[in-house]
């Protein structure tokens, strides 16, 4: 029983660390330069509404690489406001030969971290394939990428920002975004991370390499090596073999070091081949960024009519919207216009464009009327009771030529306070069929109660005009009430 | 500054030469060559360059950056900026490896010059023979 326990234990302890192992989130990953973690992107595509990134990547010089258990291989996307990451698929790239030190052994299947001038490791199924779904990238954000490879046997993780010079961007349009990867070729600087990097006149591994100047040992003569951490700016073509990148640039030799004749940037030698293997990129990453599709302005516009006289106030009737910048009325231009204050029809030809050169185009129709086809308000100024209900159609009406008596059209264009003792300006608007229309103010005061009231006198029989002088107008006829009030 | 706000500020994402001594220089070609690391940075703040663009999002080895890089952002996890750092670069240094190319080019114009004047001379005493030839 004992035993069976003890097998059982050791079944769940192996498990269990196979499993942490195998999940790559729980190995911390190190950032390193493409030295220690060499990969290579080899094509990024749009497929079934996936990004599709084919690439291969390793950590040199540490263990075999030989299936997915040993392996795998992560993408890392973030921007200033986003992050996630995507597990890749192994692919069956081989660059075992590529990676090759010559003159060494391979190493034993359980030897860790050996330098290539000891042994040389296995790099099988070191290619990956990963298919992002294109949503995952968030509008209006640049992402940067970053290439992580999990070693599983030497517990190592590394990490580094990922490359992919081109000399044009690579632009998807998908749905109402467009979608670009860029990682400009210009834009990219090489630094030599090897010491043993031979110039060659081709893009490939066993093209010819060059000889110049004078011999720097009887081991290598004036045969040309890169010098190491040297940089070059001008990168003059990428081309490809066996899965690597090769970049072509200029050279000139330098002093001998390491008994090999090295050469720098300069314009004597050309063309001048290394192949991205032994190079670290400098400039802005792999850059995958989207934003909404442009889509051109458009107007809003009504036909306008107006009386001969009258301002044409375009604005008034016109409006250029733009979906992503909202109004652009301010940038409308007038391309033609046959318009003249004249009764008449006439057409006003109108342009706009956004901040991307997306323009659109419009006519807008203006009649021009005689004034005596306007419509009429009937209106002066009033005197109401003050808390008077007031009713517009007691006082004002409209009338129209074509429309006859348009007075329940008429619109107050503001209130009026009865309860208030002053005069108040108030404003009308009366419109017809064919959209002409007539406007008016006019003054209502408003008056009190208390003036009439005031004027009740209390009249008695002695004192027709009690406490008050008699009015003038009173003085020849107070005889006739003196009179009236005796006779009684 | 108050000790305790400088001991803040310390904190914040620094750059760190190969003694693990912060520094704002940085080496390039033909001077000597050395890593710059970062530190400092917490989960979920970020190194940024605006000009040109570079985010990095972990503390570590400062990658891909040239002389081009000269001003980075620290941003915190609100995406503010905390902290501005600047590289400083030199390249001016006293270095030989330039200087080879100068002379190697001087030697070859004069090497050139003799092989047409040896070439010249040879058509001469040609051209003498002959005419002593025709005499």
């Amino acid at each position: 029983m004992k035993i069976i326990k003890t097998i059982i234990k050791l079944l769940v302890l192996l498990g269990a660390s196979s499993y942490f192992s195998l999940n790559p989130k729980a190995m911390n990953e190190q950032l390193v330069n493409k030295d220690k973690i060499p990969y290579e992107i080899l094509s990024i595509k749009m497929v079934n509404n996936t990004l599709e990134i084919r690439g291969w990547v390793l950590i040199s010089y540490t263990q075999h690489y030989l299936n997915d258990s040993d392996h795998s291989t992560e993408l890392e996307f973030f921007s200033l406001n986003d992050s996630f990451k995507v597990l890749a698929t192994n692919t069956s790239t081989n660059m075992t030969n590529q990676m090759q030190y010559f003159g060494t052994p391979k190493c034993g299947p359980n030897i860790l971290n050996q330098i290539p001038e000891v042994c040389n490791y296995s790099y099988e199924n070191v290619g990956f394939k990963v298919n992002i779904p294109i949503e995952l990238f968030k509008a209006e954000e640049s992402y940067q990428t970053n290439i992580i490879s999990h070693a599983y046997k030497s517990n190592l993780s590394y990490k580094t920002p990922v490359y992919f010079p081109m000399n044009n961007d690579i632009t998807i349009n998908y749905l109402d975004k467009i979608y670009t990867i860029k990682s400009k070729l210009n834009d990219t600087e090489l630094k030599v991370s090897a010491t043993t990097v031979i110039a060659r006149t081709q893009p490939i591994k066993t093209s010819p390499v060059w000889f110049y100047g004078d011999s720097c040992s009887s081991t290598y003569k004036n045969q040309l090596f890169f010098l190491k951490n040297s940089i070059y700016k001008n990168i003059l073509e990428k081309g490809s073999s066996e899965n690597i990148s090769y970049y072509r640039v200029k050279a000139v030799i330098t002093n001998c070091d390491g008994d090999r004749r090295r050469i720098i940037e300069g314009n004597i030698i050309s063309p001048v081949w290394i192949g991205s293997t032994y190079v670290l990129y400098t400039g802005t990453p792999l850059q995958i960024s989207s934003k909404y599709v442009n889509r051109p302005p458009y107007f809003e516009v009504q036909e306008i009519n107006l009386y001969k006289g009258q301002k044409l106030e375009l604005f008034n009737y016109v409006k250029a919207i733009d979906p992503e910048e909202g109004d652009i009325s301010h940038r409308i231009v007038i391309n033609s216009s046959n318009y003249i204050d004249e009764v008449g029809k006439y057409t006003i030809s109108l342009t706009v464009k956004d901040n991307e050169n997306l323009s659109s185009s419009t006519n807008v129709i203006v009649n021009v009327l005689a004034n005596e086809n306007k419509p009429k308000i009937f209106a002066d100024n009033i005197r109401i009771l003050q808390n008077t209900e007031f009713k517009l159609l007691d006082y004002f009406y409209a009338y129209d030529n074509e429309d006859g008596d348009l007075s329940h059209k008429i619109i107050q264009l503001n209130s009026i306070d009865t309860s208030i003792i002053s005069i108040q300006e108030l404003c009308l608007f009366v419109e017809d069929s064919s959209k002409l229309n007539d406007s008016i103010c006019v003054n209502i005061e408003i008056y009190s109660n208390d003036t009439f009231y005031n004027k009740f006198r209390s009249l008695s029989k002695n004192h027709p005009f009690y406490k008050e002088p008699i009015p003038v107008n009173w003085n020849d006829i107070i005889y006739i009430l003196d009179t009236i009030l005796n006779t009684k | 500054m108050n000790k305790s706000i400088l001991d803040i500020y310390n904190s914040m994402a620094n750059f760190y030469n190969s003694n693990n001594e912060t520094t704002n220089i940085a080496y390039e070609f033909p001077c000597l060559s050395e890593d710059i690391t970062l530190n400092g940075l917490k989960e979920g703040e970020l190194l940024v360059s605006y000009n040109p663009d570079y985010i990095q999002n972990s503390n570590g080895l400062l990658i891909g950056i040239d002389s081009r890089f000269i001003k980075f952002y620290h941003l915190n996890s609100e995406k503010k900026v905390v902290k501005t750092l600047e590289l400083n670069w030199i390249n001016n240094c006293e270095s030989d490896l330039l200087e080879l190319h100068v002379i190697q080019e001087i030697r070859n114009d004069y090497s050139m010059l003799l092989f047409f004047l040896l070439i010249f001379l040879l058509l001469i005493i040609k051209i003498i023979r002959r005419k002593n030839e025709n005499y």
